[in-house]
């Protein structure tokens, strides 16, 4: 099948995405084709009832193994979209970003939320990005993660 | 901003939306072997083409395999079109939050679309973030000991 045509069929399904708080963000970039397609890279889109015992309506993430070039470029986007954050944890390895816990301005009611980590900077071989909406406060999004 | 400014901006947004040509790629490539084009998105394209170029080219057909592959491309490219069209359509028409749902994975550019499978992998990218939630709050805890046990010594140094 053609690519373009391809592209323009993946961007049509993956459009609720897009519709979100999410796309006016820096990080979205990150969350387009160029990134995705990636060898080694990971992306998950859930907007779904299961989300809703942990006050959550949407969780996007994305995930890299073995790219450790990528790490100043999505840190310099997630630094971006942290510098307007409400509140934010922040741990930073030999200069560079390794852990963020951010939380943004409130979108449409839904409290939003980035967490990055990249493990090149601690010994591991992963970046992970994650975007997440829903009425969660900040505890009970560290409770999750917990 | 110049024309190489403004050319690189304009490439750069249409390859991280997949939707650069063969012969744009290759115009972006160019202008990235300049080592004189410089700044946060000429880093940002040479990272993420240097990886991508790591990904193997699709195969290329003889010719008469070319056109029927052509003929059953058009006829699954309608199908698939008019199936996206309709799901989009749905989904700005629908005014619920509630009544959309969306539960995929892409691995490696493979589509995940069991519930149960994409849930698990939710579940251990949080509880890898996690991981590294109680390692910098161990590191703080320890941080704060040290201290601690500095303003203590120094107390009982005073006069």
């Amino acid at each position: 099948m053609n690519r373009k045509i391809l592209t323009v069929l993946i961007i049509m399904l993956l459009l609720p995405a897009a519709l979100h708080a999410q796309s006016g963000l820096n990080i979205n970039r990150v969350f387009k084709p160029a990134y995705r397609d990636l060898p080694g890279a990971t992306e998950t889109i859930i907007e779904d009832a299961r989300l809703r015992k942990q006050s959550l309506s949407f969780y996007h993430s994305i995930t890299f193994t073995g790219q450790a070039e990528l790490g100043p470029t999505i840190e310099r986007l997630v630094s971006a979209d942290g510098s307007k954050a409400l509140s934010k944890e922040v741990n930073y390895k030999s200069g560079h970003l390794y852990y963020g816990f951010y939380r943004l301005k409130p979108s449409d009611g839904e409290n939003r939320y980035i967490l990055y980590l990249n493990g090149h900077l601690a010994g591991d071989n992963r970046i992970l990005l994650i975007y997440l909406e829903g009425k969660a406060t900040p505890e009970q999004v560290k409770k999750m993660i917990k | 901003m110049n024309l190489t400014d403004k050319q690189l901006q304009y490439l750069a947004d249409r390859y991280f939306d997949g939707l650069t040509s063969e012969e744009e790629e290759q115009r972006l490539r160019q202008l990235l072997a300049d080592s004189s084009v410089t700044g946060s998105t000429a880093d940002e394209l040479r990272a993420v083409m240097s990886y991508a170029a790591m990904t193997p080219p699709a195969p290329t057909l003889r010719s008469r395999e070319r056109r029927h592959s052509r003929l059953g491309a058009i006829a699954s490219t309608a199908a698939a079109v008019t199936v996206a069209v309709g799901i989009g359509v749905s989904v700005m028409l629908s005014g619920s939050p509630d009544s959309r749902t969306e539960c995929m994975a892409f691995v490696d550019g493979n589509r995940i679309a069991d519930p149960d499978a994409v849930m698990a992998i939710m579940e251990a990218d949080l509880r890898e973030f996690g991981e590294a939630t109680d390692a910098v709050d161990s590191e703080i805890s320890s941080d704060f000991s040290i201290l601690s046990d500095a303003i203590n010594q120094s107390s009982t140094t005073e006069p």
